[in-house]
Parts: C-alpha cells; sequence; structure tokens
C-alpha cells in the first residue's frame, strides 16, 4: 500500500517574516509531517528554528543531539521554549537553505505530544549544523495549529514550508 | 461507505456518490531500479513536484566502510559539492565535513562488501524544493546499517553549489567507482 501522504498547506516566504501559521489543521489525519527549507536573516552561521502548538508558550522540553561539522553535542535542557533544530543563519554561503522535517505522530490524541525533528544545514565551509530533536509539549490538545519561525531573525524569502497529513 | 481491506484490515472511504470527495495522494513513485552493479542513475526527472526523496537499500563491493556517492545533472565541476556529517558507530560519535573527492558529494554510511551477506545499507534522502532556481540544492540523509556487531549511523547534509533545477541524479559508491553489489534497490519518489 502506498504512503498516504496528503498535503494539507504550503507557503513561500516572499519577503522576510517574523513567523508562519499554519491554522484550522484537519483532524482526520494519523500524523502530521511538517517540512521546510529555511534560511534565517541572522548574522551568524545559525539560527534556532522554533515550533509553537497552538499557541502554547510554555510546557516544552527536548533532547537533542547536534553536529556543527567539527564537533557532537547533546543536550536536554531548553534554552529556547520552543527550540527545535539548528538552520542557516544569513553568514553562510549565499542561496543555500536547511532541510528540516518534522514529524507529529497521533497528533489529535489526548496525552502529551511527543515529536520529533531531524534537520541539516549547509555550508560552503567547515561549520553547519546536523541536529537530531526528540521533543514533547505537555498540553494534552489536540494540536490545532503550529508556528513556525526563525528564533533570533526573521526568515529569509524563498524559504517554503509544507504541510502533509499522514493516514 | 467505508470499505476495510480484507488484507490489511484497514479501513477506506470509497468513491460513491455522497461520500467525501478522495483526494490523490502527494506521494508518488517516479522510477525504481535494482541497479545490480554500477549504481543508478535517474535521468528526465519530473519538474512538477514539490519535493524529491530517494530510498536506497544498498551493499559495497568494497573491502572497507565506503561511502554512498552522488552527483546532481552530470555536474562534476570540482568545487561544486560540500557535504558534512554526524555520525555514530555504536562506541563513538563524530561531526565532520569532507570537500575531497568534491566533484560528486559523498556521504557514509554504506555497508562493506566483506560483512554477512544479507546485510545491507538503508538510506533515504529527502532533496527539496528541487526545481527552485535560486536555491542551491540541499539534501539531508539519514543511513545507517548494523551487522551484529559492527554498524554506522548517520545524518548527513550535502549541497550542490548550482541553481539549476535537478534533472538527474546518479548514485553510487566512492571507492568502488559507483560499483555495487547485486539485490540493491534504488527508488525515487515524488512528493507533491
Amino acid at each position: 500500500m502506498a504512503l498516504q501522504l496528503f498535503k494539507i498547506a504550503d507557503v513561500t516566504v516572499a519577503s522576510p517574516v517574523s513567523s508562519i501559521i499554519f491554522s484550522s489543521i484537519p483532524q482526520g489525519y494519523t500524523d502530521l509531517k511538517l517540512v521546510a527549507s529555511v534560511r534565517s536573516n541572522r548574522a551568524s552561521q545559525e539560527d534556532g528554528f522554533g515550533i509553537t502548538l497552538n499557541s502554547a508558550s510554555s510546557g516544552y522540553t527536548y533532547r537533542v543531539l547536534s553536529g556543527n561539522g567539527t564537533s557532537v553535542s547533546s543536550v536536554n535542557t531548553a534554552y529556547e521554549q520552543i527550540w527545535a533544530v539548528r538552520v542557516n543563519g544569513n553568514s553562510t554561503t549565499t542561496n543555500t537553505f536547511s532541510s528540516v522535517d518534522v514529524y507529529f505522530p497521533n497528533y489529535t490524541g489526548s496525552t502529551g505530544k511527543s515529536y520529533s525533528a531531524d534537520a541539516v544545514s549547509e555550508n560552503n565551509a567547515t561549520e553547519a549544523y546536523a541536529t537530531l530533536n526528540a521533543l514533547f509539549q505537555s498540553s494534552t490538545s489536540a494540536i490545532t495549529s503550529l508556528t513556525v519561525q526563525t528564533i533570533n531573525s526573521t526568515t529569509a524569502t524563498g524559504s517554503t514550508f509544507t504541510l502533509y497529513g499522514i493516514l | 461507505m467505508a470499505i476495510t481491506s480484507l488484507k490489511s484490515g484497514i479501513s477506506t472511504r470509497s468513491g460513491m456518490a455522497g461520500n467525501t470527495l478522495i483526494y490523490p495522494g502527494s506521494y508518488d513513485s517516479i522510477a525504481s531500479t535494482n541497479g545490480s552493479v554500477g549504481g543508478a542513475t535517474f535521468t528526465s526527472i519530473p519538474q512538477t513536484y514539490t519535493h524529491l526523496q530517494l530510498r536506497i537499500i544498498t551493499k559495497s563491493q568494497g573491502a572497507a566502510t565506503d561511502f554512498y556517492n552522488w552527483r546532481f545533472n552530470a555536474d562534476a565541476t570540482s568545487g561544486n559539492y560540500r557535504t558534512h556529517t554526524l555520525l555514530g558507530t555504536g562506541s563513538s560519535v563524530s561531526s565532520y565535513t569532507n570537500t575531497t573527492g568534491n566533484t560528486s558529494a559523498f556521504i557514509p554510511t554504506e555497508n562493506p562488501g566483506t560483512n554477512a551477506t544479507n546485510v545491507f545499507a538503508g538510506i533515504i534522502i529527502d532533496i527539496l524544493d528541487y526545481t527552485n532556481t535560486n536555491k542551491y540544492t540541499t539534501m539531508r540523509t539519514l543511513a545507517g546499517w548494523s551487522a551484529n556487531g559492527s554498524g554506522q549511523i548517520s545524518l548527513s547534509s550535502g549541497v550542490w553549489l548550482n541553481t539549476s533545477a535537478v534533472t538527474s541524479i546518479a548514485v553510487g559508491g566512492y571507492n568502488t567507482d559507483l560499483s555495487y553489489s547485486g539485490n540493491a534497490s534504488y527508488a525515487l519518489y515524488g512528493i507533491a
């Protein structure tokens, strides 16, 4: 049986924005999958990519494994409440965007929401980031909206976000 | 009216009048091959999807751990590729970049041919916005293999420093010059 993947919505950033909101998410799928090609305007090699569930401002925890092209780290403390992965900052090679995949299983369930993210940034230099993250948000409400953003600066023109439902 | 598959037990909606419209899925098979020797090359890739995904099961013919190797649009220009890797071996982790042999890009993991006959590496590669001519193309690869005592797991990135739309992808081994054992499988999917 073919993978039952359905596009719910997509967004292409036409000019720098502070966040993108997917609202009124249909409740008829089993899982959600968010795919993003994203770059931040932060004057740095990287920026955080954050995801807010149902506008909740707290209740997030995560455990992350990350490499930066030289060294590896793993932490479990949230230095940004909604932080999920690292993406390209504006000091990386021009025209280069990160690749992000976030998976939300059982997003309509009545327990806390466990979800996972894997992402890579790229750069024609040593420094680039690979991130694997296991995340949790404590709300027992079904996910009806997702807000995504680059945390320390606007999201760059040309970034794309696609939300899929999976049966 | 719901239809329940006798084989899988999965209930689905029918397309009969009065039922909610069934929309086509967003995940389509474009092409697949067994690529028994020499890797695989996908050409004339449709430009109508949003993203691509490549799923590979393969095994190197080399004696040592090899690399999975890819090239877009047959572009062998020196310096046009860069890769970064986060790698775990079961006993250590590392992160590094590689520009060696940068007329193509290569990424672990590949199962050495000396390991158990039936142990193959699994590789999933996502290529986002592959038709966008304002971006360099970035690949995200999750790959691994386990041979009961040895193995690797990696999350890798690769960038093709060219803004052309991707119309062909060649994949294979690095040290073994794109030579792979039989029973490999390469499948390319389009995601709307």
